[in-house]
């Protein structure tokens, strides 16, 4: 597996959103940390969908 | 507000509902397991049913087994113990892990194809080595166990808090709906049935999660009130540390302790979904998809992935309205708040409701996990090390065996129940992300992995298991700390992984064909 740009940025994505969990505990708390953090994750989740599908996909899975 | 609502206690009602809700989705269950037990025609059709399994099933069977007792019933535990700080074990973040887990998981299909029947004959394809296969049999064994309880624990306390029967007879109770419900369900049965407990579960959960925050009197109410409470021990003793932060100075065996122990909870769910056996399981008898069907799976893993947020909500909702009353009933305490939140929102129907989810959550993920492990034992290292053996002769040991994988933890659940029911089980789940992430899953698409890579990853694993505060660390600082702990487990399974693998000779490349080239 090759580090393309797209690779790149949806990794980077990936990590920003991993690294803003705990971030947004520290500073804003409450439950704005609390549901923020399923919201990262899906983001998380929807990027990497996007990877799998659009750029990883392979007909023999 | 605490005292002005009492806390529910079970009534003749309440105990009818309750025996209804659960002994009709055990039925209905059951009644699927029975048909396809019938239809298989062999161990392996008994294991993996056709390899016919769509999105749907798949998603909602994942969202089942991922989602154990854990999620529904402890997650309110630790949100009711240690308010917002108890939300790095609820795993607000889970959903992380879980895609990861469907993206990885999916070429579990194509050591299906090639005869792999269970996640260790996986792993045997995949280095070619038997030693592997028995040593993650093993290992998936032992770690599971210890995962068992957790599901015991919550559904023989759903029982008594719903019911009023004691301890004991709960959990009697539910060891024996476990056994029967398992001997005639075998895989394929429940894969179907953990599908329709993932959507009940899933359902119920996010109904009671919505509604017990409106039942505390809003999102303020229990923000104010969580604001104003200190950490009560189990048993009722009162502190003055405050749970109002993400993180709460409860002790260093907290995961919530400090951000280091925040960190080290965000790493396990990363990895545990994927590492989980009985996760990747589910993908051995999925069917080819389309990218349509693909994202319709990833569709229900998110929405599922809702549910331990609203499990943890009812916890809050509880501790703002009963303060810390919970604290004081053992052996139960504060995992007791979503079961009487349930029962004071609903009545004696929302209670049967709820316990009916409880069930389905812990009883798919027990049902999964009992199987695994009867499997190990009888595929993987019986059938391992006496290859002529029938194959008549594995099936009937492999339902013999339910019944010890049965007793065992439901005996440490009755001798030593854990306290806080999600802090215990979080020890298992990093040693089986921080083993089986690297072994299998991670393995499934780096060529250069190794058999001794795998070997001495699960060796370490399983030795740093041992150093969990809560056994031989508490004595060896600094692994007296669940987060140097935890720390230490996963990243030192990365990196044993790789580099005894770099060091080491891989597979020939004739051994994995099929397993990474394209066809």
């Amino acid at each position: 597996m090759r580090l393309t740009p797209a690779l790149s940025i949806t990794l980077a994505v990936m990590a920003i959103c991993f690294i803003s969990v705990p971030l947004l505990a520290a500073t804003v708390g409450g439950w704005y940390a609390y549901w923020g953090a399923m919201i990262l994750s899906a983001v998380w989740a929807v990027v990497l969908l996007w990877l799998k599908t659009s750029r990883y996909w392979e007909e023999e899975d | 507000m605490a005292g002005e609502i009492p806390i529910p206690t079970p009534t003749a009602e309440s105990t009818i509902a309750v025996t209804v809700a659960i002994a009709g989705m055990l039925a209905i269950s059951a009644g699927i397991g029975l048909y396809y037990f019938k239809k298989a025609k062999n161990f392996d059709e008994w294991m993996v049913g056709h390899r016919d399994m769509g999105p749907v099933i798949t998603g909602f069977a994942l969202t089942a087994t991922f989602l154990s007792g854990w999620a529904i019933f402890g997650n309110a535990g630790l949100c009711y113990t240690y308010g917002w700080s108890g939300s790095w074990l609820i795993g607000t973040m889970n959903l992380m892990g879980l895609s990861l887990c469907v993206v990885l998981g999916y070429r579990m299909r194509r050591y299906a194809a090639l005869g792999a029947r269970t996640v260790p004959e996986a792993a045997k394809l995949r280095f070619d080595s038997r030693l592997v296969q028995g040593l993650a049999g093993i290992t998936m064994a032992i770690l599971l166990l210890v995962y068992c309880i957790g599901q015991f624990k919550a559904m023989a306390s759903v029982w008594k808090l719903t019911t009023g029967t004691d301890w004991l007879t709960s959990l009697v109770i539910t060891a024996i709906l476990c056994a029967t419900y398992i001997a005639i369900g075998g895989y394929a049965g429940t894969n179907v049935s953990v599908a329709i407990q993932g959507a009940i579960l899933t359902l119920v959960g996010i109904a009671f999660g919505i509604a017990s925050i409106f039942w505390a009197g809003g999102p303020s109410q229990i923000s104010s009130a969580i604001a104003n409470a200190t950490f009560v021990k189990t048993g009722g003793s009162v502190t003055s540390i405050p749970i109002d932060g993400y993180t709460a100075p409860i002790g260093v065996t907290f995961a919530g302790y400090d951000y280091l122990g925040v960190v080290a909870a965000m790493f396990m769910f990363v990895f545990m979904a994927s590492g989980f056996p009985h996760n990747l399981a589910r993908f051995i008898g999925v069917k080819k998809v389309s990218k349509k069907d693909y994202k319709l799976l990833m569709g229900i893993v998110i929405v599922g992935c809702l549910t331990p947020l609203m499990i943890g909500a009812m916890g809050l909702a509880a501790r703002s309205v009963w303060g810390a009353q919970l604290m004081s009933s053992g052996p139960i305490f504060g995992d007791a708040a979503a079961a009487l939140v349930s029962m004071a929102v609903g009545g004696s129907v929302g209670g049967a409701i709820f316990a009916m989810a409880v069930f389905s959550a812990a009883i798919s993920t027990l049902a999964g996990m009992v199987m695994i492990m009867a499997t190990n034992m009888t595929r993987d290292i019986i059938g391992n090390a006496r290859p002529q053996i029938s194959s008549r002769l594995l099936l009937s040991l492999s339902r013999l065996l339910v019944i010890p994988f049965v007793i065992i933890p439901l005996w440490w659940t009755y001798t030593a129940p854990p306290p806080v029911l999600s802090e215990f089980m979080s020890g298992s789940a990093v040693a089986q992300g921080g083993i089986f992430f690297f072994v299998i899953a991670v393995s499934m698409y780096w060529k250069r992995a190794t058999k001794w890579g795998a070997v001495a990853t699960i060796l370490y694993g399983m030795g740093m298991a041992l150093m969990h505060p809560a056994v031989y660390g508490a004595r060896l600082p600094p692994f007296n700390s669940w987060s140097v702990w935890a720390l230490t487990l996963m990243f030192g399974c990365a990196a044993i992984y790789f580099i005894v693998s770099l060091l080491t000779k891989p597979a020939p490349d004739e051994k994995l064909k099929g397993l990474f080239d394209k066809p």
